[in-house]
């Protein structure tokens, strides 16, 4: 059975030259001759040669269209992340982790895109050997771990192999055997179960290496999956690995002869070195051992792999060398201990670090999500209070404006109402005490004792009372005919009336309001009567009106009443001319005004004129200055429809 | 009984000038007056005041305010300023009754304010003062 081992390894040997192969990676040529240069100048990964090697490489890809060349671009930057990672200061360890995290990020997601699925988990296991590398064993866990469950819920048996090899080796770099047994178990199972190319392809000597490894090297399992690894080995590595274990069982059998060999072939293998470090020094004390001598305190400190301490504790301990092997045990287990407080001060650290960080950055965030919503309140707050105060400034003022122009309007309408208001009382107040003060004056001298004035003086007294109480009714007449008017309560009642007769009626009433040396005339037109539809009292009102406002400005000549059928058609038309002062054109439409008298001292309320117009206008008919007289003097003209508009009817 | 200016007195040495620019108050004046044997005469407007005061200074004027041209309150002033006339008994006849308009009156220089309608009793009393007035001041 070691023969067989033994002659395999040899075997195995010979065929070294046709495991290397010149384009393992099945890429472009070109891209191959860049790949390969990068990697060569990847020793030195911060020069210049590496940077225009690996440029080279993915303008190469990119122009031969080669994915996956192209992932390999991205692998190389993957690997640069954590070897600079690795090279720098501990203080610098979050940046280069989130360096190394973006690299492999876009190392996945390339290789996801082009459908290179095991550059995705090479992705992790890059990653995950740069988290233990720099002590950072629970990222590099963790890492695994989501590796393992992305492979698992993906049904990708390559994935879940992957990520239980490299999890079983953390384990077992951490001296956890027992763990790392039990991933390396389901990895083997995965393997062993699997019809996926790609992991099918793969070998399966490393596994089975470390699947020995978690064994004592004098078990049996040690030795059985050592056969299998012997026999799973593709790649010259896998067989110097091989070669290697070959040399320790042998030399625990007791086969000087395979022993020598193996040991032979691993020190000429120029890999060996850096393979199994410390491995001409523990091929230097076997060989004591062999011989029966115990090696130097020194070469045995040299020797700082635990799987190293344990074999030769374990060699010499059969060969009878118990200080050796009590020294090479004690020395492991206290290697051991304190590999274990190291691994759990780093995992302290570790979770101290990602904790703070973790605490910090939710605080920041915290804080930083709080000053968000704070300043976006404010600005909410402060926009709606610009626009409502914006809106509410605009509306104020526009109202204001208005409401001033509004005010401004009405307190000008209210002083000028109010000015003919007071301008009014105080006229009404003149008016009124001037017949009074002759009603009351003459009264009082009739009460006087008989023989005081003789009685033709008396009854001339009397007829002063008697027409200054007719003035006096005219006058409230105006004030109630304007209040009545105003309230709606001025009534036009139509009957027959005759312009001939109207006419007369009012020159008889205005008569006794001439001024001394003033004729009053009537000049018809036509002396053939007239009849037509009208409120006569009402046509002879304003005429009289007319008359009495000509009596108060004319001091001398004539005053003219004329009638005409004919002046305007359908209507009759009336006027008075005086020989008075005559009324300036622009007062035409002045003097109708309520309260308005050109001449304050002329007696009158300022309402006669005004309150004409309001009649007429109730009538359908007209009462205007006639402009156009030219007489000298004051024309006034009345027109009055033969026919009553039928909305007063 | 009867009133004391009712008693047959003789007022025939003084000159009172009643203006007003209503013929009708004036012919009103005249007859209430007429019982004092005073030289009364009378002027329709302020210039025929004036005039009336130039022609022959007047020992009491019964003043109208209300009158077309030269008003009542122009007549006092320019009798006031005027030292030959500036002791003229100046009495006030108007229907002009606010109290601003009386303040007025006497500000110019009247001696009394008289409403209208003037109550006899009330005019006869008054122009008595003045005369009365006008008698102290004459010894």
């Amino acid at each position: 059975m070691r023969k067989f081992f033994s002659s395999l390894a040899c075997l195995l040997v010979a065929f070294l030259p046709l495991a290397a192969q010149s384009n393992p990676y099945e890429i472009d040529d070109d891209c191959y001759i860049y790949f390969q240069q990068a990697e060569a100048s990847f020793e030195d990964f911060t020069s210049d040669e590496f940077d225009q090697n690996a440029s080279a490489l993915q303008l190469a890809a990119l122009e031969t269209g080669d994915d996956k060349a192209l992932t390999l671009y991205y692998v190389l930057m993957l690997k640069r992340a954590c070897a600079a990672g690795r090279q720098g200061d501990r203080g610098e360890l979050q940046s280069a982790n989130k360096k190394v995290e973006a690299a492999r990020k876009t190392l996945q997601v390339v290789a996801q895109e082009k459908g290179f699925i095991q550059y995705y988990y090479y992705g992790y296991d890059l990653a995950q050997a740069y988290y233990f590398n720099t002590n950072q064993s629970s990222s590099a866990m963790a890492l695994l771990d989501e590796m393992y469950e992305i492979a698992k819920s993906e049904q990708d048996d390559y994935g879940q192999w992957q990520a239980l090899r490299f999890i079983s080796r953390l384990h077992l770099e951490q001296g956890d055997a027992l763990n790392a047994r039990s991933y390396l178990r389901r990895g083997l199972e995965i393997f062993e179960k699997t019809k996926d190319p790609s992991l099918r392809r793969q070998s399966m000597t490393r596994m089975y290496c470390d699947m020995a490894d978690t064994y004592s090297i004098a078990d049996d399992s040690a030795r059985l999956f050592y056969n299998r690894a012997l026999q799973s080995s593709k790649v010259h590595l896998d067989t110097l690995r091989c070669v290697y274990y070959g040399a320790l069982v042998a030399a625990y059998d007791g086969d000087q002869e395979a022993y020598r060999r193996n040991r032979d072939y691993c020190l000429e293998d120029p890999s060996f070195d850096t393979l199994y470090q410390t491995g001409d020094e523990l091929f230097l004390c076997m060989d004591m051992i062999l011989r029966g001598d115990a090696p130097s305190r020194e070469l045995l400190d040299k020797l700082q792999q635990s799987k190293q301490q344990d074999y030769v504790g374990r060699l010499s301990g059969k060969k009878g060398l118990y200080e050796v092997a009590y020294y090479m045990i004690y020395k492991r287990f206290m290697q051991l201990l304190r590999n274990l407080s190291k691994v759990n001060e780093s995992r302290l650290d570790e979770y101290t670090g990602r904790y703070d960080n973790f605490s910090l950055s939710r605080q920041l965030q915290q804080k930083d999500r709080e000053t968000v919503r704070l300043y976006r309140l404010a600005a909410i707050l402060l926009s709606v209070i610009l626009l409502s105060a914006l809106l509410f400034s605009f509306v104020h003022i526009r109202h204001l404006r208005k409401d001033r122009k509004k005010d401004e309007e009405r307190i000008e309408a209210l002083k000028v109402a109010d000015a003919a208001k007071t301008r009014f009382v105080q006229n009404m107040s003149h008016e009124v005490r001037t017949p009074l003060n002759a009603i009351v004056g003459f009264s009082q001298l009739l009460t006087l004792p008989d023989g005081s004035f003789p009685q033709e003086e008396k009854d001339e007294f009397a007829e002063h009372i008697v027409n200054n109480t007719k003035m006096l009714t005219m006058l409230l007449d105006d004030i109630l005919n304007t209040s009545a008017m105003d309230s709606g309560n001025y009534r036009i009642s139509y009957e027959e009336g005759e312009v001939h007769f109207i006419c007369r009626a009012a020159i008889s009433s205005a008569e006794h309001r001439l001024q001394p040396g003033v004729q009053m005339v009537y000049e018809p037109d036509s002396e053939i009567p007239f009849t037509f539809q009208t409120d006569p009292r009402r046509v002879q009102q304003i005429l009289i009106n007319l008359l009495t406002n000509a009596c108060k400005h004319t001091p001398s000549g004539t005053i003219k009443l004329t009638s005409s059928v004919r002046e305007h058609q359908g209507r009759v038309t009336f006027a008075v001319t005086d020989t008075g002062p005559g009324i300036p054109p622009e007062q035409a439409e002045v003097i109708f005004e309520r309260f308005t008298k050109l001449n304050e001292f002329v007696q009158g309320t300022g309402l006669g004129l005004s309150i004409c117009r309001d009649i007429a206008g109730r009538m359908g008919a007209k009462v205007y200055l006639d402009t156009s007289y030219k007489g000298g003097g004051a024309r006034f003209v009345f027109e009055v429809p033969v026919v009553p508009p039928t909305e007063n009817m | 009984m009867t009133p004391y200016y009712a008693q047959d007195h003789d007022y025939s040495k003084y000159n009172v000038l009643a203006v007003d620019d209503i013929p009708l108050n004036l012919l009103l004046v005249q007859k209430m007056l007429s019982r004092f044997n005073f030289k009364l005469r009378t002027a329709a407007g302020g210039q025929l005041a004036l005039d009336a005061v130039a022609e022959q200074k007047p020992d009491l004027i019964l003043l109208d305010l209300m009158m077309p041209g030269i008003d009542g309150f122009e007549v006092i002033r320019r009798l006031r300023e005027n030292p030959e006339t500036a002791d003229i008994q100046i009495v006030i006849l108007s229907a002009l009754n606010s109290k601003d308009d009386v303040v007025k009156g006497f500000n110019a220089g009247a001696n009394d304010f008289i409403m209208k309608p003037i109550i006899m009793e009330k005019l006869l009393s008054c122009v008595v003062t003045q005369m009365q007035l006008v008698e102290a001041k004459a010894h």
